[in-house]
């Protein structure tokens, strides 16, 4: 039925462009060979491309390739491969089938530094969410029912579990200010420093009121990583925690987290609503003990 | 029987320019193409499980999330159906806003895959940095357009991915005059360029080998206006439905080589998209995009999926005129102070909603219980719809192939992908597809 029974000129013609179009291909081929310039690699595992798309969407990136080279990107270029060495690897996605468990050792294996990027690479991603209450393969029989499919997945998890992590750059999706900055330290040479300090202190330092506080809104910015500008806070949106928990020590406790109980938020909402970006984090239970159940003043 | 061994690697591990993780296969037995697979190997994420007991407001939070070039068709699709759930009607303005984020969701994603994804096939690049030296004025016009619509979805969604903004009942925070302005003058000052795309695609014909009779499906929109929204469906054989009835219309499968189901429209395969927008409802479209459409009938060949990549074209050039307007618009009417509708809780109630995504039919059925909570999620995109569609498309392309006696592995391999990517597939947001049942 789908046998286009083509007639002797029509394939001569096709058979004819096949001919000129190989030539195009092997001149692509053997172009861009440069030479000096951090070697990056663009690389997804499970995700929604959304942190190579922030990459795709920072201004000026025709000028930044003039001071690195992808040498894999494979939302952006055929000329693509994991096998190849790289400088800095760029990992965005969780770890959630067997494939991309070999991927990513691969990636490991070939690149100097490697950076977690976004949600999913970082904390898991919001395909996380149920970690705690769901396992995979009732996930998997409510989604596809009882037929087979011939990959295999698996729960989703943080890249840090199977493999060394140098550095997180974390946002769902990641700020364009922090890409450009991850990547200006790699080229001269030095370190990006990972911020270790909540959302409330930008959003502070930004003068916006406290819609935790004022609104009795649940804001997760005390617990969740700073570098946004409290985007979400200045558009009068509670915070949901895209950029991933900050560490325990340093999240805003005393003046903020203990809010949640006095506006009325039970701790199952508050745990749910972590969640959606900190399902792996092992500090949530005790985050959560100590904002609920530690001393208040009545 | 004997399998001949051809002089090529029919297996494409891994296609690239796309959005998210697929592969093509092609078995051939006895010089003729037994089977075409598009391998969807991007790892399930269940976003309609892992929503169930969730707050609405959250789980509409986490669905932008399904696909970061998409994410505004998805946002604002969930949304629509939980407030038909809840029974909280959306203002005009709102309904306004949401339309204009979603155009500017529609003109950088055409745009990211026309110029950026797409055309290197067609100029013999790798990649829009390799192709940049040699055509630096159509990548820098490019990242003007894209950078158009991102900020358009900035404005009015926090962001122009998982736009926070747009939230059940309205917007956080609404735009101000000044800032809809610079919009106007931005889309103003690029709308003779965003016919850049079709002029460049022009010079490539589109390969009539692969050519067929297919099925298009397409929401019928409001107002006699081409556009994003829409109560029906209509097919190419003249069936219409109501956008509620997609479940009994649009059917899905489980099959082996994906983590993608595959839909079936009256058992068979079915286009969704930019071409089957035009081929249904091209009449609609007005002004320049309309002009462009009529002189250039011969490249919106329905029976075509290389055509998608001028239909989207010529919806670039329209997408920007509408956003214009309505942008306009709100600069004579915008309410700045208009109230949020709150969500008040009364009763369980379940929604529908069918959006045109950039890749085509995007529906949500979304069901929560008199506390809020997610009961029931069902998402069908676009890939999903148009993979068994596709793998027709590419059956044809290689057999045409195998035909000329001429199988220079690379060519197949490129011809091949290059019809992958006129489809311009989502395969992130394609891989999670299911009917969850309570």
């Amino acid at each position: 039925m789908l046998n286009p029974n083509l007639s002797p000129k029509e394939i001569k013609e096709l058979a004819d462009e096949i001919a000129d179009s190989y030539k195009a291909i092997v001149k692509a081929d053997t172009e861009s060979n440069i030479q000096n310039k951090a070697k990056i690699g663009v690389y997804a595992l499970t995700s929604c491309y959304g942190c190579q798309l922030s990459i795709a969407m920072v201004s000026k990136l025709l000028e930044i390739t003039s001071a690195v080279e992808f040498k894999s990107y494979y939302m952006l270029s055929s000329d693509s491969s994991m096998h190849r060495k790289v400088d800095i690897a760029f990992v965005e996605g969780s770890v959630s089938t067997e494939q991309d468990l070999n991927e990513l050792k691969e990636i490991r294996k070939n690149s100097k530094i490697l950076v977690a990027i976004g949600a999913c690479a970082i904390n898991g991603g919001v395909q996380s969410w149920s970690t705690k209450e769901v396992e995979y393969k009732e996930l998997y029989d409510k989604v596809y029912g009882k037929k087979k499919i011939s990959y295999n997945g698996l729960k989703a998890t943080p890249i840090e579990h199977h493999v060394k992590i140098d550095f997180k750059l974390p946002g769902c999706p990641p700020e364009e200010e922090e890409i450009i900055y991850f990547l200006s330290t790699f080229i001269f040479g030095t370190w990006p420093e990972e911020k270790d300090y909540p959302v409330c202190q930008e959003c502070r330092l930004g003068g916006n009121p406290c819609i935790l506080i004022e609104n009795g809104v649940p804001c997760l910015g005390p617990i969740t990583t700073a570098g946004c500008d409290a985007r979400c806070i200045k558009f009068n949106i509670p915070c949901i925690g895209c950029r991933g928990p900050v560490e325990n020590e340093t999240a805003w406790f005393d003046s903020l987290a203990k809010v949640f109980k006095e506006k009325g938020f039970t701790e199952e909402y508050i745990r749910t609503r972590i969640a959606i970006f900190g399902a792996h984090n092992p500090n949530l239970e005790k985050f959560l003990e100590k904002a609920f159940k530690g001393e208040t003043k009545e | 029987m004997t399998t001949k061994q051809i002089d090529i690697p029919i297996k494409i591990d891994h296609i690239a320019r796309i959005e998210g993780k697929a592969g093509v296969e092609v078995i051939v037995e006895n010089e003729k193409v037994k089977e075409i697979k598009v391998n969807v190997f991007e790892g399930p994420r269940f976003f309609e499980a892992i929503a169930l007991g969730k707050p609405i407001d959250e789980a509409t939070a986490i669905f932008p999330r399904v696909c970061s070039f998409c994410a505004a068709a998805h946002k604002i699709t969930a949304i629509q159906a939980a407030e038909k759930a809840m029974q909280i009607t959306p203002s005009k303005q709102t309904k306004m806003l949401r339309e204009l984020m979603y155009l500017g969701d529609q003109i950088e994603s055409h745009t990211l895959h026309l110029f950026l994804l797409a055309l290197p096939d067609f100029l013999g690049f790798p990649d829009a940095f390799s192709m940049a030296k040699e055509h630096s004025s159509a990548v820098k016009t490019a990242l003007e357009l894209k950078d158009v619509g991102a900020k358009i979805q900035t404005l009015l969604g926090s962001r122009f991915m998982h736009q926070e903004n747009a939230i059940i009942g309205g917007f956080g925070k609404l735009p101000t005059k000044n800032s809809l302005n610079e919009i106007k003058l931005n889309i103003k000052s690029l709308l003779k360029d965003s016919e850049l795309a079709l002029e460049l695609f022009l010079p490539h014909k589109i390969w009539s080998e692969v050519s067929s009779e297919r099925t298009h499906l397409a929401l019928k929109p409001y107002g006699n206006s081409y556009g994003v929204f829409g109560d029906d469906i209509k097919a190419s054989d003249d069936t219409i439905f109501a956008a509620e009835k997609y479940r009994e219309n649009i059917v899905e499968k489980v099959v082996p080589h994906s983590f993608a189901k595959h839909s079936l429209f009256k058992n068979k395969p079915f286009m969704t998209g930019a071409l089957s927008r035009i081929t249904l409802f091209g009449n609609l479209l007005n002004g320049r995009a309309a002009e462009l459409a009529s002189t250039n009938k011969e490249v919106l060949d329905s029976t075509n999926p290389m055509a998608n990549n001028f239909a989207q074209a010529i919806e670039l050039v329209y997408f920007m005129e509408k956003a214009l307007l309505i942008t306009e618009d709100l600069l004579e009417n915008l309410k700045e102070n208009e109230k949020i509708k709150k969500i008040k809780l009364k009763e369980p109630g379940i929604g529908v909603s069918i959006t045109e995504a950039p890749r085509g039919l995007l529906a949500y059925t979304l069901e929560v219980d008199k506390n809020g909570l997610v009961t029931q999620a069902d998402i069908i995109t676009p890939t999903a719809m148009f993979l068994p569609q596709l793998e027709a498309d590419l059956k044809k392309e290689a057999e045409a192939l195998l035909q000329t006696g001429k199988s220079y592995g690379n060519v197949i391999q490129h011809r091949l992908q290059t019809i992958v990517r006129a489809y311009d597939p989502c395969v992130s947001c394609s891989v999670h597809v299911t009917g969850v049942k309570k």
